[in-house]
């Protein structure tokens, strides 16, 4: 196969594989099947995949309605 | 003044100046803002056209000061600026995918991302030639952490956490030790590998990871495959700590401690400590963010571990000049940024000031690890994954490890957190 083949192919491919990806957990994470964790991210639309604290903000983490909500801040990047 | 020279011309010094050009930049108020990817459901809400432009405008900076730093490295700074924006939009399709919500919700992020979308790169397609130059994993990654350094403030964290410092600060050096052991002198690993996957698995997952293995100058190979276990267990953790605590009739205090001590990256810390509760979730960030501190001194003892006995070059023991001559200067600006802000600039800008500088730089510090993790796809070869993959000792070192982690984290929170030996901490 040509690099130029491949080069379509992972085009095509890859943007449908995340797709498919994305389709598969999201029940996953609406219907609690793996727990109440993703479950509860996805309703507080909050961003787990954060490597590291970036925003030390412990204030805000310390609100009663700010740990309620899920978010430490923007989007914990 | 051969010495001065060497300011200009080692690639580590100019991570630490372009670290520091970018700190002082938000610091001094002239940067308040650094485009980011927000998150979205439907594919179009996660690109809108108002941020074409912050983002170009990102490009351009970013791509203009590290071409500086190639040029002055004495590399094509012509074939660079070719490069870099197919890099750089590389980096902001990976952001993009991590922002879908789902995705972030099983904690995802854009570092998987990355590493994937450039190992099919690499591997399916091949990275073309012309695309080479703009792949430069070290300077993004030392860029990267030294603007990470400011994010480790010393102060507020401690005041908060005594108890988290018997448990972050007591457990880890135990496991990073003796995984290093393990994976060195038993399983028979380079001792880089061994370090990254200790670091990786006993501090805080990736950004240790990328630290420690600046630090021992750890293969690229060694370093995606970390990552990569890492980022996998981290999901499994996340989802499954939560669960065992319940099972074990834990107290929320000493279940977030565990978390916190135990879970590799912050966010999936949040996120598990949060289903226990509030307090649950204060105590397992406090412990994740007193743990967080240990990367900067990690990665400054094993760096000088490293050239003083890893590889202390052919003459034997090497004299101070050496150490000094080979030590990775990185480091320095990473422990650095974090004095400067720890104990300057908080006191003299106040908390919230420096809060909302960091909110900036972190986003500076997220596209460099991001452009960072693209290169190490870039770079990586499955073959050579496979290799050291293939005996499955880097995965048994993992469990091994985070087993030992698990159950070490469990006993001493027990022993601080349960309030049988010493009081309750009031959260």
């Amino acid at each position: 196969m040509t690099s130029r083949k491949r080069t379509v192919l992972v085009i095509i491919l890859f943007p449908i594989f995340v797709c498919l990806l994305i389709t598969v957990l999201e029940p996953v994470a609406t219907k609690g099947w793996l727990g109440p964790v993703p479950a509860r991210n996805l309703e507080d639309g909050f961003d787990a995949g954060a490597l590291f604290y970036t925003e030390v903000n412990l204030e805000e983490l310390r609100r009663p309605e700010a740990a309620n909500a899920g978010h430490l801040s923007r989007d914990m990047r | 003044m051969s010495w001065l020279k060497e300011f200009v011309t080692r690639e580590d010094w100019w991570s630490v100046w372009i670290g520091f050009a970018l700190l002082a930049s938000v610091f001094a108020g002239m940067v308040s803002y650094v485009p980011g990817i927000p998150q979205w459901s439907s594919p179009l809400s996660g690109l809108p056209a108002s941020l074409i432009l912050p983002l170009v405008l990102l490009m351009l900076g970013a791509g203009a000061l590290t071409t500086i730093a190639v040029g002055t490295l004495g590399d094509n700074t012509g074939a660079y600026i070719r490069a870099f924006p197919a890099v750089f939009v590389l980096a902001t399709v990976s952001f993009y995918i991590a922002a879908n919500e789902v995705l972030a919700a099983f904690g995802l992020g854009y570092a998987l991302w990355a590493l994937v979308l450039g190992l099919i790169i690499s591997n399916i397609i091949g990275t073309p030639d012309w695309l080479r130059p703009g792949v430069r994993t070290e300077l993004f990654i030392k860029i990267g952490l030294v603007l990470l350094g400011a994010e480790v403030i010393f102060g507020r964290i401690l005041e908060l956490g005594q108890y988290g410092l018997i448990v972050a600060w007591g457990v880890t050096p135990v496991v990073l030790l003796s995984m290093f052991w393990l994976g060195f002198r038993r399983f028979g690993l380079s001792p880089s590998f061994a370090m990254v996957i200790a670091a990786a698995t006993s501090v805080c997952g990736v950004s240790a990871a990328i630290a420690v293995a600046g630090a021992c100058r750890a293969r690229k190979e060694e370093l995606t495959l970390a990552v990569g276990m890492t980022l996998i267990f981290t999901v499994l953790m996340m989802v499954g700590m939560p669960f065992l605590a319940q099972a074990l009739n834990l107290d929320p205090i000493v279940a977030g401690a565990w978390i916190g001590g135990t879970v590799d990256s912050t966010g999936a810390v949040v996120a598990a400590g949060q289903i226990l509760g509030d307090d649950a979730m204060q105590t397992a960030a406090v412990v994740k963010m007193i743990q967080n501190i240990l990367i900067g001194i990690i990665a400054f003892g094993v760096a000088l571990y490293w050239v003083a006995r890893i590889e202390p070059g052919s003459g034997g023991r090497p004299q101070l000049g050496e150490i000094w001559n080979r030590f990775p200067k990185f480091v320095l600006g990473f422990i650095g940024a974090s004095f400067i802000v720890s104990f300057f600039l908080v006191p003299l800008l106040g908390g919230d000031a420096v809060d909302r500088a960091i909110d900036v730089t972190s986003d500076y510090r997220s596209w460099f690890f991001c452009l960072a993790f693209l290169s190490i796809g870039l770079e990586s070869d499955f073959r050579q994954l496979g290799k050291q993959m293939g005996s499955g000792k880097p995965l048994l070192l993992y469990l091994a490890g985070q087993t030992l982690n698990v159950l070490l984290t469990l006993l001493v929170v027990w022993i601080v957190f349960s309030g049988l030996i010493f009081p309750r901490p009031e959260f």
